[in-house]
């Protein structure tokens, strides 16, 4: 038996928005560690100049 | 003249992987025996109905071929790495394309030789009768090998020296091979089958026009590829 | 290799901008579904099912746009060798897998309650999930690879030819099989839906460039992180 045609357009709606923001989550994770690490390089640089 | 010398530097790589080959032959023995396991296990997995072997046996000569050719793509390159002998060649005079050719000569002839033997297999092994149009066959199944040897070659000569080539390659090259993979398998089931339709003609041509343009890109691209 | 133009400077780009770019993107989306989902008639055939075509749709031309990101930015890398090429490739590839998967499961959702199967094999479902295989193969090159000049060169070969199968690999499955319905334009629908077609293509593509200049501020971060560690392993400046 096939679950009835709002069940899926809810199903789609709901799996875009979880992707997305699941992405954006990533993104901001990924940017902060790359920040820290970049003012950490840049950081002991300045110091050994 | 630039161009009977450059056609030299081709030969010279392509006899010098062959030899390289045919004095340890356990690269050979090794990928053709793999291919001729496939075919027995995918055998074993679709059989024992002969009928339903027979109508898989295109598939699985395929696939056979595929996963088997895969080792034999990165061994060329390997065997280089492994006795630092890339950067010598890169350092010879000539055109670099030479060396891709030289590559994709090579191993043509070390995968035409494991191919006859893998399909030879497969027709015994998978019951399938000869059809009268076999010299078409035999052309799809060398236009086929064309395209998966010039990817291959082409894929192998980046996959061989990144970490993890063994996955790589397959990763890489397996979705390039999609519409030649198609137009084999359709146009050798045509053949081998009534062909009412007259299917497989344009079907060859595809694969035609398929090896022609990866031809040209991978020539082009490789130059971008080979640099130090 | 040029590191000349790595005068890169995080504190000096207003990478904070990236927050209002996100939040209009998500209030944009929000605002053209609840539109597109209130406005739209039921369909004759699909009924309320035609209303998942505002998510798959657009989330299919923004992967097709992403890879003809990749395809520009990796020849023109080849052409001109400047690294930010090579980073704007890879920051669409990535943005452009997460739209390829979404696609395909958005396909499946919808393809379960009108054909009746998760799965079939036609030409532009099936030439979808090739393009996929292809920027996981080239997001696997990048990641196999030290080297960022080879990792340069290499993707953007990679990319190149995955670009050129992209239309043959649709041509031999469309002749192998079909049965998709008419690709879902503009030009063929209904006029009830083009407009919540549209604004939510457009919506779309907000977040779209989000990802994509996200990604590539972390990917120059990353980058400039990499080139200091290896000026320091040469010996420091």
């Amino acid at each position: 038996m096939i679950a009835s045609n709002t069940t899926f357009v809810t199903a789609a709606y709901a799996l875009t928005w979880v992707v997305l923001l699941a992405y954006v989550w990533r993104l901001v994770a990924k940017d902060g560690r790359a920040s820290a690490e970049y003012a950490r390089v840049s950081g002991r640089r300045e110091g050994s100049r | 003249m630039a161009w009977r010398d450059d056609w030299r530097r081709v030969r010279a790589i392509a006899r010098k992987d062959v030899t390289t080959e045919l004095r340890a032959k356990a690269g050979f023995n090794s990928t053709a025996s793999l291919g001729v396991t496939i075919l027995i296990l995918l055998g074993l997995a679709l059989g024992p109905d002969a009928q339903a072997l027979r109508d898989a046996a295109v598939g699985a000569v395929w696939l056979a071929l595929l996963f088997s050719g895969v080792l034999a793509f990165n061994r060329s390159f390997q065997v280089e790495l492994e006795s630092g002998a890339l950067e010598p060649l890169l350092l010879y005079p000539g055109p670099r394309w030479t060396i891709f050719a030289g590559k994709l000569l090579g191993n043509l002839l070390f995968l035409g030789l494991m191919v006859a033997i893998v399909v030879t297999v497969g027709v015994v092994l998978f019951s399938v009768e000869i059809p009268a149009r076999w010299p078409t066959l035999l052309g799809v199944l060398a236009l086929g090998v064309v395209g998966l040897v010039v990817l291959g070659t082409f894929y192998a000569s980046m996959a061989s020296r990144s970490r993890a080539r063994e996955v790589l390659l397959p990763l890489l090259l397996f979705p390039m091979l999609v519409p030649a993979l198609v137009a084999a398998t359709t146009a050798s089931k045509a053949l081998l089958g009534a062909d009412l339709m007259h299917d497989a003609d344009a079907w060859i041509r595809l694969l035609a026009a398929y090896d022609v343009i990866f031809l040209i890109a991978t020539f082009l691209a490789f130059e971008h590829v080979i640099e130090a | 290799m040029n590191v000349a133009d790595w005068s890169f400077d995080p504190s000096r780009t207003g990478r904070r901008t990236g927050i209002w770019l996100v939040l209009a993107a998500v209030v944009v989306l929000m605002a053209t579904q609840t539109y597109a989902i209130t406005n739209s008639p039921a369909e004759g055939d699909m009924g309320h099912l035609q209303k998942i075509m505002y998510v798959h749709v657009p989330a299919a031309w923004m992967t097709f746009l992403s890879f003809f990101v990749v395809l520009v930015f990796s020849v023109s890398y080849l052409w001109r060798r400047r690294e930010t090429d090579d980073l704007i490739a890879a920051s669409a590839a990535e943005v452009g897998a997460v739209f390829n998967g979404l696609t395909l499961a958005l396909g499946m959702i919808w393809g379960r309650p009108t054909w009746g199967v998760w799965w079939a094999w036609d030409a532009r479902l099936t030439s979808t999930l090739v393009l996929f295989l292809i920027f996981v193969g080239y997001l696997a090159l990048r990641g196999f690879v030290d080297d960022a000049g080879q990792r340069a060169r290499w993707s953007a070969a990679v990319g190149i030819i995955g670009a050129i199968n992209v239309p043959i690999v649709y041509m031999s499955v469309m002749w192998w099989r079909t049965l998709h319905q008419q690709p879902s334009s503009p030009s063929t629908l209904d006029p009830a839906y083009t407009l919540g077609l549209r604004i939510n293509a457009i919506a779309m593509l907000l977040v779209l460039i989000y990802f994509i200049r996200k990604r590539y501020e972390i990917a120059r971060l990353e980058r400039a992180v990499e080139h200091a560690a290896q000026s320091a392993a040469m010996g420091g400046r």
